[in-house]
Order: structure tokens, then C-alpha cells, then sequence
């Protein structure tokens, strides 16, 4: 068993068990907003996976391919997470804005 | 069966819970799960090709990825306001 072996077997069992977690976690949390920080992770779970095959295949044409998809999901991911947390805000309150005496909490440092 | 395909049965078991939150859950949790069902169902699909060695059908992969994310941001919109 070579390194590349070794790599990829990790790569692909991290993957898979991050994209696992990520369903369970979507099925366990209560709010929406607490179940959108799971489908970022899944994210970065099936960019894992995509590279497991980059290692196996080199830079071919599948290995190629699955960079791409790994690349097209990671940045789509928060984009799809910002645009569900907007919608939901919107549906619940009517604006995405804060509303006068609408009480926010801001850190200060 | 190889260990591609394996890693496929696993996330296609992972697709039970999405199916869950968006049958029983409100229509906001459903479009998480959507989301986090078109993530996995691309990787399933990345599994697949590796696992039958049929590396040009990782083309489908592609095309779920964009259709899923597209499909997404339509909801996503749509249930802003409108339903």
C-alpha cells in the first residue's frame, strides 16, 4: 500500500463521514437557521471525496473533472446557505432588514 | 464491490434523513434538506462513475451540481414570499 493509497482511503473515509454527520445533523437540529451550518460542512465533505478521486486518477479527465466539481461546490455552498438564511429571515419577519425596536445584539471589540 | 461503491451505499443511506426533515419538517427546513440532498447525490454520483469505472459518466455529476444549486436558489426565492 502506497502513500497515494493511504491518502486517498483517508481523504474518502473523511469525506463520507462528513457528509453523514452533516444528514444527521440537518435531521437533529430544531431551527432552520441552526440546520443551514450543515450544508456548508457537506460541502467540504463531498470536496474531500472529489479529491480522493483527483488522487487516484491523477490529472486525467475524471481527475480533472472532480476538481471542478470539488471547486463549483465549495464556493457554492455559503452562497446557497446566505441565500436560505435571507429567505427564511424574509418569510418570517417580512424584510431582511432590522426593524425599529426590533431588539439585536452587536459584539463590540 | 470496491470501495466506491461502498462509500456510495453509505451516502445513499444519508439521503433517508434529508427525505425526513422535507416531508415532515416546514417548508424552509425542506429546502435545507434539498440542498444538502443535491450535495450528496453529486458526490453519489462522483462514487459511482469511480466505482463502475465509467469515468465519463462523471459528466452527470457536473450537470447535477449546477442543476442543484440553481434549482436551490430558485426555491429559495420562491419561498420567500410567495408561497
Amino acid at each position: 500500500m502506497t502513500v497515494r493509497h493511504v491518502a486517498e482511503y483517508v481523504l474518502l473515509i473523511l469525506g463520507v463521514g462528513i457528509l453523514a454527520l452533516s444528514a444527521i445533523g440537518v435531521l437533529a437540529m430544531r431551527s432552520v437557521y441552526d440546520r443551514l451550518h450543515y450544508v456548508s460542512t457537506a460541502s467540504v465533505g463531498a470536496a474531500l471525496v472529489c479529491v480522493a478521486v483527483t488522487v487516484r486518477e491523477s490529472f486525467s479527465l475524471i481527475g480533472n473533472k472532480t476538481l471542478l466539481i470539488a471547486f463549483f461546490l465549495l464556493i457554492s455552498g455559503p452562497v446557497l446557505t446566505h441565500a436560505t438564511a435571507r429567505a427564511a429571515r424574509v418569510r418570517e419577519r417580512g424584510d431582511w432588514k432590522v426593524k425599529e425596536g426590533e431588539r439585536v445584539e452587536v459584539v463590540e471589540r | 464491490m470496491n470501495e466506491w461503491l461502498l462509500a456510495a451505499v453509505v451516502l445513499l443511506v444519508a439521503l433517508v434523513p434529508c427525505g425526513i426533515v422535507c416531508t415532515l419538517r416546514s417548508p424552509m427546513d425542506g429546502l435545507v434538506a434539498l440542498e444538502l440532498a443535491g450535495v450528496i447525490d453529486t458526490t453519489i454520483l462522483v462514487l459511482l462513475s469511480e466505482g463502475f469505472h465509467r469515468q465519463p459518466f462523471v459528466d452527470l455529476a457536473i450537470v447535477s451540481a449546477g442543476l442543484s444549486f440553481a434549482g436551490a436558489l430558485v426555491f429559495a426565492r420562491i419561498l420567500e414570499r410567495w408561497v
